[in-house]
């Protein structure tokens, strides 16, 4: 059954076939606020949010775009209410979390630091985990045009024309918008002698 | 259409998303293909999107209900995991990969006839070319490194072996004959009782005194040093006893984490006692080996707790795991022979040498312990059980060692009658005679001394018949022999000859230091089964005999540290072992992998050395 038919059945009021739309989007979903500096434990929240309110207005439900861009228009605005109402920036909240786990994270130095020192690498997972927070803090420093379509181009079957709807901008800007993104991540993240080494470990 | 280094490049990541139109997208390729540096960028581009991929999250476990309730509604429905149409499609997909599988193999039956009677005439010539190749290395060596003198050979196998009427053709020794380890109670006795007067024994002394190993200016091995080393060794426990003291030596190794070790060490332990079987075996068939190698993969696996200063009659944590593996050991010792394990095992002297190593640390260990008068008499008798057990197993494996063909003499084969010595067996074998060197600690009488001496200096004539002096290697089973590619062979030979009382700075020694340097371990291979634990084991043990603590082989042993840990079995049941990926893993299966990592973890303390 395609995504349309399921959202076509759940206007009709189709309890399974939004169980199904839950399973088929979920991650998709969660992952959209992670990039976009939630916890985990808040992501799952707000792609709550973002499903009830699809249920809640199941009846004004129109066949018009993709379900997954009509979802990620729906988040969007949530996120954005929520950066609103909690009245700070996206990215403190993540860049609180990253200065007390970055305080933690210093004694041992940067990622990069310590396989310049030639210890012990830690293992795959403390690589892997290092990783992640190195690439919460560059996404931090990205500007909020380019790094909202490098969160979304970043989702699992979003392409450029579904992200230049959800936005509402040319094609070709978000492919000159997320060029940029990788650029700028590409420098922040590899740039550093022994990254590109651990990255390669993975 | 053309395009130059600014365009392209500013496709690139489009490209990767394939979101480019076919025309550009050629076009592009086509540029990336001649630019160094482009290619540089999409290398990091892919790199990138690992680290992006490894950033993703997956939805909590209920997600869906957790919605569905919030929302009102019934939360018996459920979720796709797959739909019907998914599953069909995979279940197709299967059944097609089998039919076509069985479609070739039907094919494939006539070629393999074909085959196998190319093959076995191919087989035919090859050994017919293996054997006149053999006879002709043969004579040269000859000339080179060994004169052999009959007569003394002659002697050794009338001491050596009765004769097949007498013993049913099995290789017997006289109780009598055994030389003492160490009494378990010094004071009864004069230790200089000399053994050696005893003439079964005085026959064995005189193994290889017509193998005139010292006197050759060619050879590479230094004339044995013994009598400067032996007794000089703190003993095993004092390095593996306490986990204050192994924690020193780890970081003196130059391990950032030493936590981390000691944790993969301890999980490994852990693993391995809870699959002992109440007899105190492992059952290494349900964990994936042969059953064939029951007794040695045992024995492999009581190194690791011995390893970890666990000895039977202490107060340790794995003191009962020891102890009914040895009393299992034990059980498969044949009394008259002393040899541990099945006579018909396929290369039985692994099991035999394995599981000596076990008794002789395990004992050296005990005895150190029990120095002290004991409190009640049982604990003295089955001391005295554990020192004749290792005994009569070392005796048979001394027995066991080759010596009527000058070519393969010093070393060990499958069984004590084996047509050739190979490298892989007798580095087991001589790991055990430093197992007895160490136990019998400052307290060898002289007869033992001899002995110990005359079987090193039988390693030192297989080692100089196996060595390819110019180039470090050390041939399978002979100089430049077969498995040439294999890298560990080196890695046992280097092993062996430091133990034999070679010394680590020697020029042949560095040389082959070198070599095991000059490859990394790599993970590349995993996890494909030429992965090699046996290898590892073996090269990480020659670089600490030797004493190596340059840069290079602190990163060596880094790099195969990590690969260890990152290849242990992180989740389920089996979480703390590690999987049978190795060469030998289905010989082995997980009992043999988990020991060997675990002993290779344990190697900065396992031997700690005092120089």
């Amino acid at each position: 059954m395609t995504d349309t038919e399921l959202m076509l059945r759940m206007r009709r009021g189709d309890e399974q076939a939004f169980a199904h739309l839950i399973g088929r989007f979920q991650n998709m979903l969660i992952n959209y606020f992670h990039r976009n500096s939630f916890d985990r434990d808040d992501a799952a929240d707000q792609a709550q949010e973002v499903f009830l309110k699809v249920w809640r207005a199941r009846r004004s439900y129109e066949p018009r775009a993709k379900v997954s861009t009509y979802l990620l228009r729906i988040a969007r605005n949530h996120c954005i209410d929520v950066v609103r109402s909690r009245r700070i920036r996206p990215g403190e909240v993540a860049l609180e979390a990253a200065s007390t786990a970055g305080s933690s994270g210093e004694r041992s130095g940067s990622l990069a630091d310590v396989l310049d020192s030639g210890a012990l690498p830690p293992d795959l997972e403390t690589i892997r985990s290092e990783l992640r927070r190195e690439l919460e803090q560059a996404v931090e420093q990205l500007p909020v045009a380019h790094r909202e379509v490098w969160v979304l181009a970043e989702l699992k079957g979003v392409r450029y024309a579904d992200i230049a709807e959800i936005l509402d901008i040319p094609v070709g800007t978000v492919k000159s918008r997320h060029h940029h993104a990788v650029a700028k991540l590409r420098e922040i993240l590899l740039g550093r002698p022994g990254m590109a080494a651990a990255v390669e470990e993975m | 259409m053309n395009v130059d280094c600014a365009t392209a490049t500013s496709h690139l990541v489009a490209r990767q998303r394939g979101e480019l139109p076919e025309d550009l997208h050629q076009a592009v390729e086509a540029h990336v293909a001649g630019c160094p540096s482009c290619r540089a960028v999409s290398q990091d581009l892919r790199l990138l999107q690992r680290v992006f991929g490894a950033s993703e999250i997956a939805a909590p476990p209920r997600f869906a209900q957790r919605v569905l309730q919030a929302a009102g509604c019934a939360q018996s429905v459920e979720t796709e995991a797959l739909s019907r149409d998914e599953l069909r499609r995979i279940m197709h997909d299967e059944w097609r990969r089998a039919r076509a599988f069985a479609l070739r193999a039907r094919r494939s039956v006539r070629v393999l006839t074909l085959s196998v009677a190319f093959h076995a005439a191919a087989l035919l010539l090859l050994a017919f070319l293996v054997v006149y190749q053999a006879q002709a290395d043969g004579q040269r060596e000859r000339l080179i490194a060994v004169e052999v003198d009959t007569s003394a050979l002659a002697r050794l196998d009338q001491a050596q072996v009765r004769s097949p009427e007498s013993s049913g053709g099995e290789l017997r020794i006289e109780r009598e004959d055994l030389p003492p380890l160490v009494e378990p109670n010094p004071t009864d006795e004069n230790p200089s009782s000399g053994a050696q007067d005893q003439p079964g024994l005085a026959g064995r002394l005189h193994r290889f005194d017509g193998l005139r190993l010292e006197e050759d200016p060619e050879n590479p091995f230094v004339p044995i040093p013994r009598s400067t080393r032996i007794g000089q060794q703190p003993g095993l426990q004092a390095a593996r006893g306490s986990r204050s003291e192994r924690e020193r030596i780890l970081s003196e190794y130059g391990y950032a984490s030493v936590t981390v070790v000691m944790d993969a060490i301890d999980d490994g332990l852990e693993w391995l006692a809870e699959r002992q079987q109440p007899d105190g075996s492992w059952d290494v068939v349900a964990e994936g080996g042969h059953g064939d190698f029951t007794v040695g993969i045992s024995a492999l696996a009581l190194l690791a707790f011995l390893g970890q200063g666990q000895c039977s009659a202490g107060p340790h944590p794995y003191s009962d795991v020891v102890e009914r593996g040895v009393a299992y050991l034990e059980k498969r010792q044949e009394t008259a022979t002393g040899r541990i394990g099945a006579a018909t095992a396929p290369r039985a002297m692994y099991n035999h040498g394995i599981a000596t190593i076990a008794l002789l640390e395990n004992y050296g260990m005990v005895s150190s312990r029990a120095a002290r008068p004991l409190p009640d008499g049982s604990a003295q008798r089955q001391l005295e059980q554990r020192r004749s057990c290792a005994l009569s197993a070392f005796h048979y494996l001394l027995a066991a060692q080759l010596a009527s063909d000058p070519l393969t003499a010093g070393g060990w084969g499958y069984t004590p009658d084996a047509w050739r010595s190979d490298t892989s067996v007798s580095s087991w074998q001589v790991q055990a005679l430093f197992a007895y060197e160490q136990a019998a600690r400052s307290q060898l009488t002289r007869g033992e001394h001899q002995a110990l001496r005359r079987a090193f200096q039988g390693v030192n004539l297989w080692l100089t018949n196996y060595t390819d002096p110019a180039t470090g290697r050390v041939g399978y089973d002979r100089r430049n022999g077969s498995l040439v590619g294999y890298r560990g062979l080196t890695a046992m030979g280097l092993t062996s000859s430091l133990m034999a009382g070679s010394p680590p700075d020697g020029a042949l020694a560095r040389r082959q230091v070198r070599r095991i340097l000059d490859a990394e371990p790599s993970s590349d291979r995993y996890p494909t089964n030429r992965i090699d634990f046996c290898e590892w084991y073996y090269e990480a043990l020659a670089l600490n005999l030797a004493g190596e603590t340059s840069p290079d082989a602190r990163s060596w042993n880094r790099r195969l540290v990590q690969i260890l840990l990152d290849c242990r079995i992180q989740q389920g049941p089996d979480r703390g072992g590690w999987p049978a990926v190795c060469r030998w893993g289905v010989d082995g299966g997980r009992v043999y992998t988990t020991a060997m990592a675990v002993l290779i973890l344990q190697t900065p303390y396992r031997f700690h050395l005092s120089r």
